[in-house]
């Protein structure tokens, strides 16, 4: 029986606990292990299902936001990574977890040429607001969303959120499982989260670990209990997610 | 190694240099090169230093001719190095290749008279004066071919005092030359060479369509890396898709920018600079740069357009300069910190003999801040004795009125017109007692007034703290910094409370200067729109990068705040129960156990923090002030020391705040009565140090441990395992002392007995004159209007900027990280309207089930014109008030007071100290009438006592801009249900009502302050029938109330009255409401009545009579159905008014 879920933290990253916690309250293990901890030893990462890379502010956001850990971990990771998620292992970046990611360039593959980044919100601030997504279509092939469509409420908490692909071309490349209702921050086509081919691999901007309580949605009315259910289902998916081969 | 030394006029400095060759060794000074006739000094020099060769060569036209003939000079001498003293020639290429040494520097040294960068060229010290700089300084540098632009070897700093003249201002500076030329003299001599051992590299990062280049400048050690090897660090440091990397950029690298003007802004050296260390670590990963010690420091290029202002900087902590492409070639290089070797040495004090005025005086040079009692008292214990420098440093913080709170202690003869009476402390007859009288009765109050935050047990599972401080004279300075540092303080009083709390939510309150002000300001002040800026930026740093939310705040503004902003930063803490089977409210440090600083490196930053509280802003405040705080090296601290506490591997801890280690130290060493520090193993960020800055520095992110010795191997290990900076700097000794170590030297020992209890009581007096009417430091007060229609009068206030929507500032703190925030800021589908607190679910801090702790604030600094104690009860009710809002149990609320005041100690500029005094003392007796009335204590407090600018408009006409007497009152309670929270909001088809009493309906008078501001309206000037007992039984059927599912939303009333509380309460919903006010003789009293304790709350009809018969023994007024029209009706006698919400709205939303 495979551990469930490693949550990384340190070096800023600031949301491991309430990443760690909608993934408990589901029935899940999650291990928060700290990075220096996690780059001993990387091949601990094989011994689970679900990778998790939570929000924060690693390395202060200089430079660009999360290129500090991508670089610290890129090493380590190497060859392990691809093994882990070859053998079917989930990856969730969120916020500043998904701007490691892209700056490791996991969206197209880890070695692969960058497709995308995420720059400066066109507004050019941190913004704190709930936001609505839509769960697209392309969204079907993603394990973490199995079974939903429709819109989700969540919130979003960024500054260096807008994605942006290299250019036209790899534009069309990007796989994009959840879009805003409306313009929030210049993305390209609105994106707010990105997956990998396989799908198993996905970034997102706005928190849904944020969202899993009605009574944390500020949009009043009836159907935040519901929001929540759906919000939690994206954890359920990865926990009962298993790759047939 | 033979020198010589280059003079043009009297030469001082060369001959303090000939004086030291008995010191040297390797360094043989042969050769004095002087370049006037005229010059006195060949002859001083033959007859003092006979072994000096003297030769005169006159300059000439012919720079080059010149030149030669002192190379020939120099080669015939074997001349390897020189010193420039007061040499007025700038050198050509001839003398420049002669001694051309390593990366363009040569083999000259020369000395100048400011900090550089700042006031290169001539007649520094004289332009230092005039631009009013509070600090200059001395720096020694390698000569190139730039006018002062080469590296620096050596920098020292004075203060400038408020008596300075020209004089006696570059008189300082002269004292510094002639120390520090020697030595660095002395330090060629043992080392052999000044030159820069390290490579230096300047880095640039275009980022796309941005208009700011972000730039490094690095540092490095072993062997030079050229640019082709440089360049293979683009994957490494830029995002491949949409930046690029410039290394040593040239002009035509610039050009690619396509901005006609370049400003850059960057760090002046010495301060914090934290993308510089994230860059660093950065490059820690590339093979490049195993085994280099790195360095790095940052900046920005802005493009700018034609006739475009220029990027706002602070010149206390940046340097900026705009620049053509050509000179962007050459980038500055004097921007690494320096090197700066102090040997040891203690000054010495002697006091015995001197006569008051000359103690008095002393302390004032030294910033000390200790009034003449104070010295005396000093004196008297040391006798002979002539006290270290150390040792009257760790007194004047320890005994300051930030660390100590004299004014609180203080013995004060109070009377009025009324009365007349005695208050043995204000803090323990007002503050102490009630809260003490109130843990007889209940045991909720676990820790109060002991520990860095109040400690409340209203869980289950876990207890609470609740700590807020002020930061307000280093905001007034650099409101990013100041701000920043508030904030990450008062997170770290928090982790240093019991045995470590975790932060889980952050508030500020937050009081500018008018931020539309177009009235000239005193110099040295920063515009309040400018502080609001630097503030706000330093907040959402604080908060969000510490992953801590923001759930609570206020901004408002007042002129009277353009002195000193009050930058209030609160935060509350959760503790475990117990920790490694430990109360967690208990601090266990023992005589043996050691003393760890954990957490970043103490630099010269922050020097008289605490001293300074003490004083009055004025501007020749020291900048030594200033200081960035890093969050990133906070949060790692944070992190580290949780994870030490629940192994249980310290038994006591502290916070390095005002005072720093001083501090810190000071106040664990009480329980074990004694403690040894080693001074000399403290971390620094550069050498230089002397011992008494090392203790009493500021410098931010640091924690002190109590540490057992069986555990030190374990928690250092671990601090090294989390990338933490850990190190023993003493320990903890029961010998009564406090004994200062500095390399084995005993640099201080003072009496602990003498340190906390050597402390006279002042003695006041307070006299209050009653209410008195606005004043006004500008030309001429507000022009009022006349009062028509209600419309008007609502669309005024709405644009208040203090009534106004703070949406777009708030928005930008992350107000929900740690997923817990039930109650945010604001609320709805379009999110704008804004809640009453915060509310936080204890479920994701260890406690079960989904109980709440809730948070909340009050301040109303306008009342304190017709009675500060008057002021302290509406500000108290106000915060209770937002917490029963949203169902908070009344009898679960813990209050917070913290004093922001104007001077109120008598001096010659402050002739009505006595006056704010006895606000002071009323404030305090109405607070305790209050905590004893509500049934809620105070478990926390702070006071700040000097919020006055002293300065002069640009006519040279004296100015002093005081604030208000400002009581914050921060309320935390008990929420039983964060899934039950009331909100602000109504929804259309309920039933609003007014709770609490109506008085427009009874007095027809009106009391406030928002309408008086812009009408010509008269306020009542007392609340005489305000029986706080009536208002507290409200709150208790309030509660019940909203236990039983009685009420859908509620709001209180705040600034502006009901039609402001009833606008705010419709936004969300775009409803509407018809309010007859016909039977009302005053309507406009009723409608902007500021009177406490009221509330508009919704009902949904089911619930009507019911809700009737709770609040039958309750003044409560049905003010009608809310509909969907979106709009306010106003039924008058005189007519009916139709008030739209969606055009108030858009006035409220178009202010900030």
């Amino acid at each position: 029986m495979k551990k469930q879920v490693l949550v990384i933290s340190g070096d800023g990253i600031n949301c491991e606990r309430e990443t760690a916690r909608a993934f408990e309250v589901e029935g899940a293990q999650a291990r928060i292990l700290h990075v220096n901890e996690f780059l001993k030893q990387p091949r601990v990462l094989l011994e689970y299902s679900i990778f998790c890379l939570p929000g924060g502010f690693s390395f202060g956001d200089e430079l660009r936001s999360g290129k500090i850990l991508a670089e610290k971990m890129r090493a380590s990771l190497s060859g392990i990574f691809e093994e882990y998620t070859k053998n079917g292992g989930l990856t969730l970046g969120i916020c500043n977890g998904f701007q490691v990611l892209i700056q490791l360039g996991v969206f197209s593959g880890i070695h692969e040429t960058r497709t995308s980044t995420l720059a400066t919100n066109d507004h050019g601030r941190f913004w704190n607001e709930w936001v609505e997504v839509e769960i697209t279509p392309e969204a079907a092939k993603s394990p973490w969303f199995k079974g939903m469509s429709g819109t989700l409420r969540l919130p979003a908490r960024h500054k260096e959120g807008r994605i942006l692909p290299k250019d036209e071309t790899t534009a069309k490349t990007l796989s994009i499982p959840l879009r805003y209702t409306r313009a929030f921050n210049g993305a390209y086509g609105n994106a707010a989260a990105l997956t990998d081919p396989t799908g198993q691999i996905l970034g997102v901007m706005p928190h849904p670990e944020a969202a899993t309580h009605g009574f944390l949605n500020p949009h009043l009315g009836a159907d935040a209990e519901a929001n929540a259910t759906q919000m939690r289902k994206i954890f359920q998916n990865a926990i009962s997610w298993q790759k047939r081969s | 190694m033979k020198v010589a030394v280059f003079a043009s006029g009297t030469g001082t400095n060369a001959l303090k240099l000939f004086e030291e060759q008995p010191k040297l060794s390797r360094i043989k000074l042969t050769l004095l090169i002087v370049d006037r006739e005229d010059s006195p000094l060949p002859e001083t020099v033959r007859k003092q230093f006979p072994n000096i060769t003297v030769k005169v060569i006159p300059g000439q036209k012919d720079k080059t001719a010149h030149e030669s003939q002192i190379v020939a000079e120099l080669k015939a001498h074997q001349i390897e190095w020189a010193f420039l003293a007061g040499y007025m020639r700038i050198l050509g290429p001839t003398l420049l290749n002669y001694f051309a040494g390593q990366n363009g520097s040569h083999r000259i040294v020369n000395i100048h008279p400011s900090l550089l960068p700042a006031f290169p060229g001539k007649d520094s010290y004289a332009r230092a004066f005039e631009a009013n700089v509070p600090y200059s300084g001395v720096t020694v540098h390698l000569v190139d071919s730039g006018v002062d632009t080469g590296p620096i070897v050596a920098q020292r700093s004075f203060a400038r005092t408020k008596t300075d003249t020209l004089d006696t201002f570059a008189h300082k500076g002269k004292l510094i030359e002639w120390e520090i030329y020697p030595e660095i003299l002395r330090k060629l001599d043992q080392e052999g060479t000044l030159m820069p051992t390290q490579n230096q590299v300047l880095i640039a990062i275009p980022t796309e369509g941005e208009s700011r280049v972000t730039l490094f400048w690095l540092q490095y050690t072993g062997t030079e890396l050229n640019a082709t090897e440089l360049q293979t660090l683009a994957p490494l440091i830029t995002d491949q898709v949409d930046q690029k990397l410039w290394v040593n950029p040239t002009p035509q690298d610039w050009q690619k920018l396509q901005s006609p003007r370049i400003q850059i802004i960057h760090f002046l050296p010495g301060v914090t600079d934290n993308p510089a260390h994230s860059f660093c670590d950065l490059l820690t990963f590339h093979p490049l740069f195993n085994g280099r010690k790195i360095t790095a420091h940052s900046g920005e290029a802005v493009c700018l357009a034609t006739g475009a202002p220029a990027a706002s900087f602070n010149k206390l902590i940046h340097h900026s300069f705009e620049s053509n492409l050509e000179q962007l070639g050459q980038l500055p290089k004097q921007v690494f910190p320096v090197s700066k070797e102090t040997p040891l040495k203690i000054e010495h004090f002697p006091l015995q003999g001197l006569s008051s005025e000359a103690l008095v005086e002393l302390s004032r040079k030294q910033f000390w801040a200790l009034d003449s009692i104070e010295m005396k008292t000093i004196q008297d214990h040391y006798g002979a004795r002539a006290p270290t420098d150390v040792e009257m440093e760790v007194l004047a913080q320890t005994w300051s009125e930030h660390c100590k709170h004299k004014i609180f202690g203080a013995t004060i003869d109070y009377e009025d017109s009324t009365e007349k009476f005695q208050v043995n402390s204000l803090f323990k007859t007002y503050i102490e007692k009630p809260t003490t009288e109130f843990q007889k009765n209940k045991d909720w109050a676990i820790s109060v007034f002991k520990d860095n935050a109040g400690i409340v047990r209203f869980h289950d599972d876990v207890d609470l703290c609740i700590k807020v401080e002020t930061h307000n004279s280093p905001s007034a300075l650099d409101p990013y910094g100041g701000a920043l540092t508030g904030i990450l303080g008062v997170n770290r009083d928090i982790l240093g409370t019991g045995l470590g709390a975790r932060p889980i939510a952050n508030t500020n309150v937050l009081l500018f200067g008018e931020p539309t002000e177009t009235h000239e300001l005193p110099k040295g002040l920063l515009h309040p729109r400018e502080i609001l800026k630097g503030v706000h930026k330093g907040i959402q740093d604080g908060g969000n990068k510490s992953g801590i939310p923001t759930i609570n705040g206020a901004i408002l503004f007042d002129e009277c705040f353009s002195g000193k902003p009050l930058v209030y930063c609160g935060t509350v803490g959760v503790l475990p129960r117990e920790v490694a089977g430990r109360p967690s409210a208990s601090k266990n440090q023992e005589p043996g156990d050691l003393i760890v600083m954990v957490g970043g490196a103490v630099g010269a930053d922050g020097l008289h923090g605490a001293t300074s509280s003490s004083l009055a802003l004025d501007s020749t405040t020291p900048s030594g002030m200033v200081q960035i705080g890093a969050p990133l090296t906070q949060k790692r601290v944070m992190d580290f020391v949780l994870e030490a506490r629940d192994l249980g591997l310290y038994s006591s801890i502290t916070d390095n705040g005002a005072g720093g280690l001083s501090s810190s130290i000071g106040e664990m060493s009480e329980k074990t009565n004694g403690a040894k520090v080693w001074l000399e193993k403290v971390p620094l960020k550069y050498p230089g140090l002397k011992p008494w800055q090392i203790f009493v520095s500021e410098s931010q992110e640091r924690m002190t441990l109590a540490v057992p010795s069986n555990q030190i191997e374990k928690l250092t290990s671990l601090a090294q395992a989390r990338g933490v900076d850990a190190t023993v700097v003493g320990e903890f000794t029961a010998s009564g002392k406090l004994e200062i170590l500095y390399q084995d030297q005993l640099v201080g020992n003072i009496s602990l007995a003498f340190l906390h209890g050597g402390l006279p009581k002042m003695k006041l007096k307070a006299k209050w004159n009653g209410p008195e009417k606005r004043t006004t430091w500008k030309k001429s007060p507000r022009v009022r209007k006349t009062l028509t229609t209600l419309t008007e009068a609502l669309e005024t206030l709405v644009t208040d900027p203090s009534i106004a929507s703070k949406e777009t500032w708030v928005r930008q703190y992350d107000h929900e990280v740690q997923a817990a925030t039930a109650v945010k800021p604001f609320e709805g589908v379009a999110h704008s309207a804004p809640n009453d607190g915060g509310l936080v679910w204890m479920g994701a801090h260890g406690n079960r089930g989904f109980s709440g702790a809730a948070v909340s604030s009050g301040i109303c600094p306008d009342f304190s014109l017709m009675d500060a104690g008057l002021m302290a009860k509406l500000a108290a009710d106000e915060a209770v008030r937002n917490l029963i809002v949203m169902g908070v149990d009344p009898n679960k609320i813990a209050l917070i007071d913290n004093f922001c005041w104007p001077d109120p100690l008598p001096g010659p500029k402050n002739p009505d100290a006595e006056h704010k005094l006895a606000q002071l003392v009323r404030t305090c007796r109405s607070l305790a009438d209050l905590v004893r009335s509500y049934g809620m204590p105070l478990i926390s407090g702070k006071d700040s006592m000097k919020n006055d600018f002293i300065g002069k408009f640009s006519d040279d006409r004296e100015v002093k801009i005081s604030v208000l007497p400002t009581l914050l009152v921060t309320a935390m309670g008990y929420h039983p249900d964060v899934r039950r929270a009331l909100k602000a909001h109504a929804l259309p088809g309920n039933i609003l009502y007014l709770v609490g009493q109506a008085p427009g309906q009874n007095t027809e008078q009106y009391f406030g302050t928002t309408l008086e501001k812009y009408f010509e309206v008269e306020s009542m000037q007392a609340l005489n029938d305000w029986k706080l007992d009536t208002t507290r039984a409200l709150y208790e059927t309030f509660f019940q109330a909203t236990e039983s599912g009685l009420i859908e939303s509620a709001h209180d009333l705040s600034e502006g009255g009901l039609l402001v509380a009833l606008f705010e309460t419709l936004i969300l919903n775009q409803g509407g409401i018809k309010i007859d006010l016909s039977k009302c003789k005053n309507d406009w009293a009723f409608a902007f009545n500021e009177n406490p304790g009221r509330m508009v709350v919704s009902v949904a009809p089911k619930n009507i009579s019911a809700f009737e018969k709770t609040f039958s023994s309750h003044p409560v007024t049905k003010l009608g159905e809310i509909n969907t029209q979106a709009t306010i009706e106003l039924v008058r006698q005189t007519g009916t008014e139709l008030v739209s919400v969606q055009a108030l709205e858009k006035l409220w939303k178009g202010v900030l």
